[in-house]
């Protein structure tokens, strides 16, 4: 009690020093109770208007936008939301202003030393939690402050303490309004339970509320805001039209523009509306051909294209854009694409000494090693891999070898378990096709694959569901999508969990999500210029994102 | 036979439609940022003294007061009172009024070929580019680049002139790097553009018309100052796959294309600002269309220019396409987000020096730049005039 009520001292002592705005003393009644814990947040915003375009990216042009030298978005002190009130009224009142001037800014928190809105004292309007089977609500306080980060205008670094005991687990959900909607799991280790907001667009007034669990119930902050800096330059216009807007698959799509932009190479994140959520300009990079998140949620790989060899080029970006680490050299001759493995472990493809490139295994303690050469699944001569996936089912990798028309399945040991292509182990409509980048393994005996298709006749690139008989050694062509153009260089495809496909014409700049009766769902174009690499669509930005895990 | 086609276009540089536009250096650490809440608008007061003679409805100097005229003149924004912002920087007005116009055209000919051929690509003859400056085709000339769209001629240009190209009309392209040796090369000794050498079956069929129709595509030829893909163009030419034709030689001269411009500096309103001060804040995110009449976009400011010239206005605009070359001072900055910048965050580009204000000896002219767009004119120019 007594470090509470020290704590309420100190919330007033600065409202009245800062002058904060919201320091009135007013309970804090918290924000509207969900109740319960809420699963890890798939999807974002609302998706857009069925057949209409828009144009995919803009923000509203805010000419009092902040710097990107990290304004303080909301912080505020107490303001727990109380006991379960009788139906989860919702109440807007208690929510700080925004604009916080830093640190510790005023959170109206209830005007009494020991007062309302900290633990313990049910306020007005209730917060929620009456739902079936959501944990009940403890009591506790919570102190936050969220700043922006210094690089990425959308990235919000929430920091917070809490006096409950016990805690085994926390969140913090944020969204547009108080509903919420996205869902940032707490790492528990974390200094001050350092936690990212990710996947905010631009220019935008985010609401948070962290939410601790401890002893078998749940605490819950009051709501925060924190808004979001602008758009960076330098970034591709995009043009969306969402033709089916009930089927599109919620989620974030990231990739790396291909294109060398004169800010360095780019790795970024779209939300399901096509705008830039997530952005880093890495000097001295260029023409990426792969972006892909850590298991871990805190870093983003990145990897050129290095082709022809020109070096490697593979860095790995702190998701709050506060470092870059340059990988270059254990990433020796590196090219096309690279994968992460659920132990932070990275398989990557290399040039090799015989013409043939190996497919490699980097570890976090730096150790890389050759998996296997791929000449011995090529139908001979040179060869060229161009993309590669892991299969967590059978801890195995399929990769691509472009040569042969070929791709095969190894175990990280280098064993062959199949080759799937011309010449291959296997006979059938799915066996044969003309050039192929990027897939998607959909399970032991299925996959996706992107088919370039043969240049110079006409004809457009497919999106090809393989079905597989691994005893028959047939493979059969389950569902064959000729996609809306021709693209000559990379592409790639993927699988989404409500059946959808996303189709990427990387050097056509153009992104096609397709409904399983192949008719299409949502279309973004970029404009001259905006060439990308590989594309992912994933359900969230937190661990166990990955839509193929 | 040649035939001329008119271009519209944003585009002396083209060779941005395949990739970056190359303009300013950014970088990751933002040095562009801006500053707190601008101020509550304009200047009021008297007009400042019109450029050159008055364009129309120009107001002449110490006209009336009053709001900002239309484009041409008219009364604007005055040495009266400037606003500051919340960090104490004064607010340069910032409108349409102000803004310069510009347009341009392209004259690109062509040239009917014969189809699926190892065609000759000659570019000894271009002594001089599309603006009228000397070239020399030996060693100015980085790279060739043959882009083949997947689009009417007359769709290509329509896209270049509103700068709508979309990256998924281009089907395919090719480039050769001459490495100041050759002036003229072989299709099949062209590579991809990504730099991999690429065989003649992964280009001869790109020259079939039954498969690409000349009407509905479009191979477009670039000789560039550049490395980069997308940078320096300095001529250019299109050719036609014509089944009755015998031709094989895609020749380049000097005629090739031809770039007309018009750009109106002396009609818009000057801007007034203190002399011999740097902290000045342009705040562009309320203009809605750029100096082509072209809707103003999103985040799409790379760049903001201060330059001086011991040139008039008119003499400016009469000699538009050296600007740059004409400035004795240039100050760039980089926008890395938003659409404000304050200018202290200008460098000189040869010197390194800090913007340290404008005087009112020379021609100041202050500029905003998109830097990926294909139009590498400003969208936003206008003519500080110095208050004392």
């Amino acid at each position: 009690m007594t470090a509470l009520r020290a704590k309420n001292l100190f919330v007033l002592h600065s409202c009245l020093v800062l002058g904060v705005a919201g320091c009135s003393g007013e309970q804090s009644p918290g924000s509207q109770g969900s109740g319960g814990s809420a699963p890890v947040a798939s999807g974002g915003a609302t998706s857009g208007s069925g057949g209409t375009t828009s144009s995919g990216g803009v923000t509203a042009r805010v000419g009092t936008s902040p710097t990107s030298g990290g304004m303080s978005g909301m912080t505020g002190v107490g303001g727990t939301a109380g006991t379960p009130g009788t139906g989860g009224a919702p109440t807007s009142g208690g929510a700080p202003p925004n604009g916080g001037t830093g640190a510790m800014g005023g959170g109206s928190s209830g005007g009494a030393p020991n007062g309302g809105g900290n633990g313990g004292m049910p306020p007005t309007g209730g917060s929620g939690g009456g739902s079936a089977g959501s944990p009940p609500q403890g009591a506790c306080t919570i102190e936050a402050k969220a700043v922006l980060s210094e690089k990425i205008a959308t990235v919000g670094i929430v920091e917070w303490s809490t006096d409950a005991q016990g805690v085994t687990g926390a969140r913090i959900e944020f969204g547009p309004d108080t509903s919420y909607g996205l869902t940032a799991p707490v790492d528990l280790d974390e200094p001050s339970y350092r936690t990212l907001l990710l996947g905010m667009k631009p220019s935008k007034t985010y609401n948070y509320q962290i939410v601790v669990e401890a002893n078998g119930t749940e605490c819950r902050s009051q709501n925060y805001t924190i808004e979001t800096g602008p758009r960076a330059t330098g970034l591709p216009q995009v043009e969306v039209t969402t033709q089916q807007p009930d089927k599109l698959t919620p989620g974030f799509t990231i990739t790396a523009q291909y294109q060398g932009t004169d800010k360095g190479g780019l790795a970024y994140i779209l939300d399901q509306d096509g705008d830039f959520v997530w952005w880093f300009f890495v000097q001295g990079g260029t023409q990426f051909t792969r972006a892909v998140m850590s298991r871990d949620g805190k870093y983003m790989w990145a990897a050129k294209a290095n082709v022809p060899n020109s070096g490697a080029k593979v860095y790995r970006i702190a998701m709050d854009g506060s470092g870059v680490e340059d990988l270059s050299t254990a990433f020796a001759n590196q090219n096309h694409d690279l994968a992460v493995l659920p132990d932070e472990s990275v398989a990557f493809i290399a040039y090799g000494n015989n013409g043939c490139d190996d497919i490699k295994l980097w570890s976090p303690d730096g150790n890389v090693r050759t998996i296997i050469n791929s000449s011995q699944i090529a139908s001979g001569g040179m060869c060229h891999c161009n993309a590669l996936q892991y299969s967590p089912t059978d801890d195995t990798i399929v990769f691509s070898e472009l040569n042969s028309d070929r791709y095969a399945k190894v175990k990280l040991d280098g064993e062959v378990v199949w080759v799937l292509g011309k010449g291959g182990d296997f006979s059938g409509d799915g066996a044969s096709w003309d050039n192929q980048h990027g897939l998607d393994i959909l399970g032991e005996d299925r996959l996706l694959i992107f088919n370039n298709g043969p240049g110079g006749t006409g004809s457009r690139s497919r999106a090809i569901e393989i079905a597989l008989d691994l005893s028959g050694k047939t493979a059969t062509r389950a569902w064959d999508y000729q996609g809306s153009t021709f693209n000559q260089i990379m592409g790639d495809v993927q699988r989404l969990p409500n059946g959808n496909t996303l189709v990427t014409y990387s050097a056509e700049g153009l992104m096609e999500e397709v409904d399983a009766d192949m008719n299409l769902v949502q279309q973004i174009e970029f404009a001259i210029g905006g060439a990308f690499g590989y594309a992912d669509k994933v359900p969230s930005l937190y661990p166990q994102r990955s839509s193929s895990d | 036979m040649k035939r001329t086609t008119k271009i519209t276009l944003a585009a002396f540089v083209l060779a941005s439609l395949a990739g970056c536009s190359g303009e300013s250096p950014g970088n990751d650490t933002g040095s562009g940022g801006s500053a707190g809440a601008p101020g509550s608008g304009g200047a009021s007061g008297g007009s400042p003294p019109a450029l050159g003679g008055a364009g129309a409805g120009g107001a002449g100097s110490g006209g009336t007061s009053g709001g900002a005229g239309g484009s041409g003149g008219g009364a604007g924004p005055s040495c009266g009172s400037f606003t500051m912002d919340a960090m104490g920087n004064v607010v340069v007005p910032v409108s349409s009024a102000q803004n310069y116009t510009f347009s341009s055209s392209l004259t690109i000919s062509t040239t009917a070929v014969a189809p699926n051929s190892d065609l000759t690509f000659d570019w000894s003859a271009v002594t001089t580019d599309f603006m009228g400056h000397p070239v020399d085709p030996a060693k100015d000339i980085e790279h060739v680049a043959v882009l083949i769209w997947e689009m009417s001629q007359a769709m290509l240009e329509e896209g270049i002139n509103n700068d709508s190209l979309k990256q998924r009309f281009l089907l395919t392209g090719a480039r050769f790097d001459p490495n100041d040796v050759a002036t003229s090369a072989n299709l099949l000794s062209f590579g991809a553009i990504t730099g991999q050498p690429i065989t003649p079956d992964q280009i001869l069929p790109f020259l079939d018309p039954t498969t690409y129709p000349p009407e509905a595509h479009t191979y477009l030829v670039v000789a560039a100052s550049s490395t980069e893909i997308g940078q320096g163009a300095r001529m250019l030419k299109t050719f036609r796959l014509d089944p009755t034709s015998t031709n094989t030689t895609v020749a380049l001269d000097t005629t090739s294309a031809t770039l007309f411009h018009d750009a109106k500096i002396t009609t818009a309103q000057t801007t007034p600002v203190p002399a011999g001060t740097a902290n000045l804040y342009v705040d562009w995110s309320q203009l809605t269309t750029n100096a082509f009449g072209r809707d103003f976009g999103d985040a799409t400011i790379t760049e903001v220019m201060v330059a001086r010239f011991e040139e008039t206005p008119a003499e400016l605009e009469a000699d538009f396409l050296d600007l740059e070359l004409n400035a004795e001072e240039t100050y760039r900055g980089a926008v890395t987000e938003g659409e404000s910048l304050v200018l202290t965050n200008l460098t000189n580009a040869a010197t390194g020096a800090p913007f340290a204000g404008i005087d009112a000896t020379s021609t100041w002219i202050l500029a905003l730049r998109c830097g990926l767009c294909m139009n590498p004119a400003p969208w936003y120019l206008t003519v500080l005039s110095a208050c004392p």
